[in-house]
């Protein structure tokens, strides 16, 4: 239980920043507006793999926010513990062991990630789509969130400045938000292209949230393959803090 | 020529800033992707009448860009420069006046703005879009920057902590930015939002360079109406800054 103060601490650092109206609109509220952008204007007029775009956008949405939310909160709060306020140095000095650490991280990430895939889930039932009842919806969501925050931990560790962080999701985490299926089908990419995309986390959590979503047949090989990226993300993390302290 | 030591600052600034990898990704990646994501994910879909999307959408982005890099540009400016570093205090107390102030800041800002426009172009000829660089085009693509320029800088003389000005980019500039006809006609809309969005100066600059891009005349009233604001939030600006150097 050593990874509950790691843990408790982001979670209270969440709660004091969540109430603010400067992080709230930002970090949550963009998902929303997109869906809201999109969705009023093109949602019904155009179709897309046979649905309307807004039904395609949906799960797109939620597995834009939940990746991104997940792994710019552990990216930010780890780097900024590092370099800036040495909080981090004082985990690595108590009696927490490394593991304890990167579960505490992945466990706080993953709250927010579902904090704010939540609330595209909120604002699609106004649109008259309700959230799914289909508990592998949820078990993707899940690994999606831990998958990312893992991701951001790394990240975070590796960044030698607060700009690194930056570059880093500049230059893959927000290609791959957008080209990931998650705005439009992934089809549309040339194959040499479309092979690589399709083995992308993000993708797999796209397409396996909207199979589900749709009520469509459900890629059974996502949940490995999310797994196999998540257990590769965590053991890394792992490895790092070792090198690093 | 008493604005010329501001405007001169604030290249050097964005010179040593043009080394960084994190600013030169942060001038290109977000509108490329919109590009990719919109103009190439979307394209062949039946979205607008007359034009492909791409054609549609590549003068709103570049509304949207140079938008958003004049605006922060010169309210991250400010905004620091009288609260985290105190700089803005040397403008107050030497001896240029608060329109000198403005316009320095107003040609930095614009400056970037038009930057990212022509990244932006260059990556729309890449996809071999034509866009017709005409008078009225650069005419509005200007108005646009020096509006956005002087909002930025209200904004930066208002805010009273670092960080008001985040809250006001995502509370307004954002929101303007997918909205305002950049990836869709407002005519899309609810009636009553379409009528709020007519109102706002991005709608009316995106309409005008939509125009211009494709060898129309832009609606003379639209330019004016952009004129007017301009005017009218250039001169609040220095009303602003002229307020603070009294006190």
């Amino acid at each position: 239980m050593s990874f509950y103060p790691v843990f408790l601490r982001e979670l209270i650092v969440f709660k004091r920043r969540l109430f603010r109206k400067s992080y709230f609109i930002s970090t949550l509220f963009t998902p929303v507006l997109y869906l809201l952008t999109f969705g009023l204007s093109l949602g019904r007029r155009i179709q897309m793999e046979g649905v309307s775009y807004l039904e395609f956008l949906i799960p797109g949405l939620i597995s834009f926010a939940s990746a991104n939310e997940s792994f710019k909160w552990n990216a930010m709060s780890v780097s900024l513990g590092r370099i800036y306020y040495k909080t981090f140095e004082e985990y690595l000095v108590s009696p927490v062991s490394f593991s304890s650490i990167m579960i505490g991280y992945c466990l706080s990430g993953c709250i927010k990630g579902l904090f704010s895939s939540f609330m595209i889930m909120l604002v699609a039932i106004f649109f008259g789509y309700p959230p799914p009842a289909d508990p592998l919806f949820y078990v993707v969501l899940l690994l999606n969130c831990i998958l990312f925050s893992s991701l951001g931990t790394v990240a975070g560790i590796l960044a030698k400045s607060y700009n690194d962080v930056f570059v880093f999701s500049n230059f893959f985490i927000a290609p791959m938000t957008f080209l990931c299926g998650t705005f439009f089908s992934v089809k549309r990419f040339p194959d040499w292209i479309k092979t690589i995309i399709f083995y992308l986390p993000l993708t797999q959590t796209s397409l396996a949230l909207r199979a589900s979503f749709l009520k469509k047949e459900f890629p059974l090989y996502s949940i490995p393959i999310l797994f196999a990226f998540t257990v590769f993300f965590y053991f890394l993390g792992l490895f790092l803090l070792r090198r690093k302290s | 020529m008493n604005f010329y030591p501001i405007f001169l600052e604030d290249l050097i600034k964005f010179k040593r800033l043009c080394l960084k990898p994190f600013f030169i990704t942060s001038f290109f990646i977000n509108p490329l992707l919109y590009i990719l994501t919109f103009g190439w994910g979307l394209s062949g879909k039946k979205i607008v009448e007359g034009m492909s999307y791409m054609e549609f959408i590549i003068p709103g982005i570049i509304g949207f860009s140079s938008m958003v890099n004049s605006f922060n540009w010169t309210a991250l400016s400010i905004e620091i420069g009288r609260t985290t570093f105190k700089t803005f205090e040397n403008y107050v107390v030497s001896p240029i006046g608060a329109k000198d102030i403005m316009l320095g800041k107003v040609l930095s800002g614009s400056l970037r703005g038009i930057l990212s426009a022509a990244v932006i172009l260059v990556v729309a000829h890449l996809f071999g879009i034509k866009i017709k660089l005409n008078i009225f085009f650069l005419f509005s693509l200007l108005l646009n920057c020096i509006l956005f320029s002087s909002i930025g800088i209200i904004c930066g003389m208002k805010s009273k902590i670092h960080g008001d000005v985040f809250v006001f980019s995502n509370f307004f500039i954002t929101p303007m930015g997918l909205f305002c006809g950049t990836f869709f006609p407002i005519e899309f809309l609810p009636e009553p939002i379409a009528k709020i969005v007519y109102l706002l100066p991005l709608t009316h600059s995106v309409m005008c360079m939509r125009d211009a891009a494709s060898g129309n005349l832009p609606p003379f009233f639209s330019l004016f109406y952009l004129f007017l604001l301009c005017s009218l939030f250039f001169t609040v600006g220095i009303f602003c800054i002229e307020k603070l150097s009294r006190s």
